[in-house]
C-alpha cells in the first residue's frame, strides 16, 4: 500500500504538546473574559456576513413556501371568513377603546401605553440546541450597549408576540422563541383580561400553558395575551391561539396547548420591547 | 507563512457562515454540523497540529457568536480532535472512503455528546426523552455522512493523500 496513504503513525510532534498546551490556556483565558474585547470585535466583523447567509436560508424558505400551491385556494377563503369575523371584532373594539379612553381622561390616568422599542435585525438562528435537537432562538444585531435586557419582549411587525431576549452581549442578543421551553410568558385571555397561566414552549413547535385554574372556561380558538404580570412585559400582546384543553377532573390545574400565531421561520426584522421607565 | 495564516483564517470564517447558512434552512435541515466533519478531514490531510489550530480556531468564534456556556463550543471541538486523531492514529490508520466516514459519524455523536454533558454540567439541564428518539440519532448520523462523502470526492480531486474507492487511477502504481 502506497505510503502517502497511511498516516505516519511514528512521527511525534514536539509541536503537539505546545498546541495542548495553548488550548488549555486558551481556555482558561475564555473562562475569566480575557477574550471579550476581541469578542466584541469578531461579531461586529462577522455579523454582516452572517446576515447575509442567514438572508438566503430564508429567501430558499420563501421560495418553498412560494411553490406550495396546493392549498391556496382553501387558504384564502379561511381567511377571507376570518378577516370578516375580525372586522366585525373590531368595529366593537374600536367603540370600546374609544370609551376607555374618555373614561381614563376622566380619572386622569395616563394615556394608551406609548411604548420604548429598539428594532433588531434577526443576525442567524443559534446552533440547534443540543438538549432539544431544536433551534428556537434567534441571534438579533442589538445587544446591552443599545439598551437590551433579559427578560424583554420580542414582537414582529404586527405586534404578535415572536419571544423574549434570553441572553444579551454587548452588540448581539439571543432571542428565544415562544416554542423554546426557555420562554416562559405569563399569559391571559384577550376577553377577561385577567392572568390565567404560564406559557411555555414545547418542542419548538408549541406552546403549553400550564398552571391554569380549573374554574377557568377556555375553548379552542381563543386567542391568549402576555398578562402584564412580568415587570418590563406589558399587557395585551397576542401570543398565539389555543388549540386544545387537557382537563382532567382529579388535577388541580389545567393544561392547554396553544400554537403561536405569529410566523417563526421567516423573521428578519423584529422589535424588542423596552422598559416603560427607560 | 503569512498568507497561510491568512488563507486558514478565511476558510474558518467560510465555514462559520455556511453553518450559519445551514442553521437557517427550511426543512428540519438546521440539524446538519459542519464543523466536526470538516475536523476529520483537516485532521486526516494536514496533520493534527493544523486540525488543533482550527479546532480552538472554530471553538473560540462559535462560543463568542454564540450564547451557550463559555469554553463549551471549544472544550466539545477540542474533545471531537482528541477522539478521531487517537482513531486515525491507532484503529483506522488509513484515509479511505469508510475510514473518513467512520470518523465523521463518531467526530459527530462526540460533538454532541460533549455538548449534552457541558450542558448539564452548567445546569441547563436536557430532555431525556430524546435519547429514546430515533430522529436524534439518526438525521444528524446521515447527514454526517452524506457529508463526509461529498468531502471525501472533493479531496480526492484536489489531492492524491486520500486513498480512492471504487476509483482506478492508471497513473496510480498499486
Amino acid at each position: 500500500m502506497p505510503r502517502h496513504w497511511q498516516l505516519p503513525t511514528e512521527r511525534k510532534s514536539k509541536h503537539l504538546a505546545v498546541w495542548l498546551i495553548a488550548a488549555g490556556l486558551i481556555l482558561a483565558l475564555t473562562w475569566l473574559g480575557v477574550f471579550k474585547p476581541l469578542g466584541r470585535w469578531l461579531t461586529a466583523g462577522v455579523k454582516p456576513l452572517l446576515n447575509g447567509a442567514t438572508g438566503v436560508g430564508s429567501g430558499i424558505k420563501d421560495l418553498l413556501g412560494d411553490a406550495d400551491r396546493r392549498n391556496l385556494e382553501t387558504e384564502v377563503s379561511r381567511l377571507t371568513a376570518e378577516n370578516h369575523k375580525l372586522v366585525q371584532e373590531n368595529a366593537g373594539l374600536q367603540y370600546l377603546r374609544e370609551e376607555n379612553r374618555v373614561l381614563r381622561k376622566y380619572v386622569n390616568l395616563f394615556d394608551e401605553a406609548k411604548y420604548n422599542y429598539v428594532l433588531a435585525r434577526v443576525v442567524s438562528r443559534s446552533a440547534p440546541e443540543r438538549v432539544s435537537g431544536e433551534n428556537n432562538r434567534l441571534i438579533v444585531d442589538k445587544g446591552a450597549g443599545q439598551g437590551i435586557a433579559p427578560g424583554l419582549l420580542v414582537v414582529n411587525q404586527e405586534g404578535l408576540v415572536v419571544g423574549k431576549i434570553s441572553a444579551v452581549k454587548d452588540n448581539i442578543a439571543e432571542v428565544s422563541l415562544s416554542t423554546d421551553s426557555d420562554c416562559r410568558l405569563s399569559v391571559a385571555s384577550n376577553l377577561t383580561q385577567k392572568t390565567i397561566g404560564v406559557a411555555e414552549g414545547r418542542a419548538g413547535l408549541t406552546v403549553s400553558v400550564n398552571f391554569i385554574p380549573q374554574t377557568e372556561k377556555l375553548e379552542a380558538g381563543q386567542r391568549l395575551v402576555t398578562s402584564g404580570l412580568e415587570p418590563d412585559i406589558p399587557a395585551g400582546f397576542v401570543v398565539g391561539q389555543v388549540v386544545r384543553i387537557d382537563q382532567t377532573d382529579n388535577e388541580i390545574w389545567q393544561k392547554a396547548v396553544m400554537e403561536p400565531i405569529a410566523d417563526l421561520d421567516n423573521l428578519r426584522i423584529v422589535s424588542i420591547l423596552l422598559p416603560s421607565t427607560r | 507563512m503569512t498568507a497561510k495564516i491568512l488563507i486558514n483564517v478565511v476558510l474558518i470564517l467560510g465555514l462559520i457562515v455556511v453553518q450559519n447558512f445551514f442553521w437557517s434552512l427550511p426543512l428540519g435541515l438546521s440539524f446538519i454540523n459542519l464543523a466536526p466533519v470538516v475536523l476529520v478531514f483537516v485532521l486526516a490531510l494536514f496533520g493534527p497540529e493544523l486540525a488543533l489550530v482550527w479546532a480552538l480556531a472554530l471553538g473560540v468564534m462559535f462560543d463568542v457568536l454564540g450564547f451557550g456556556p463559555v469554553g463549551g463550543h471549544l472544550v466539545a471541538l477540542a474533545a471531537v480532535w482528541a477522539v478521531a486523531y487517537l482513531l486515525l492514529a491507532n484503529v483506522v490508520t488509513d484515509r479511505s472512503l469508510y475510514s473518513l466516514i467512520f470518523l465523521a459519524a463518531v467526530a459527530g455523536t462526540v460533538d454532541k455528546l460533549a455538548g449534552i454533558l457541558i450542558n448539564l454540567f452548567f445546569g441547563r439541564g436536557f430532555a431525556w426523552g430524546l435519547l429514546l428518539d430515533w430522529r436524534f440519532y439518526f438525521k444528524p448520523l446521515l447527514a454526517e455522512i452524506l457529508l463526509a462523502s461529498i468531502l471525501f470526492y472533493f479531496f480526492n480531486l484536489i489531492t492524491k493523500r486520500i486513498k480512492p474507492v471504487f476509483l482506478i487511477d492508471s497513473r496510480r502504481k498499486l
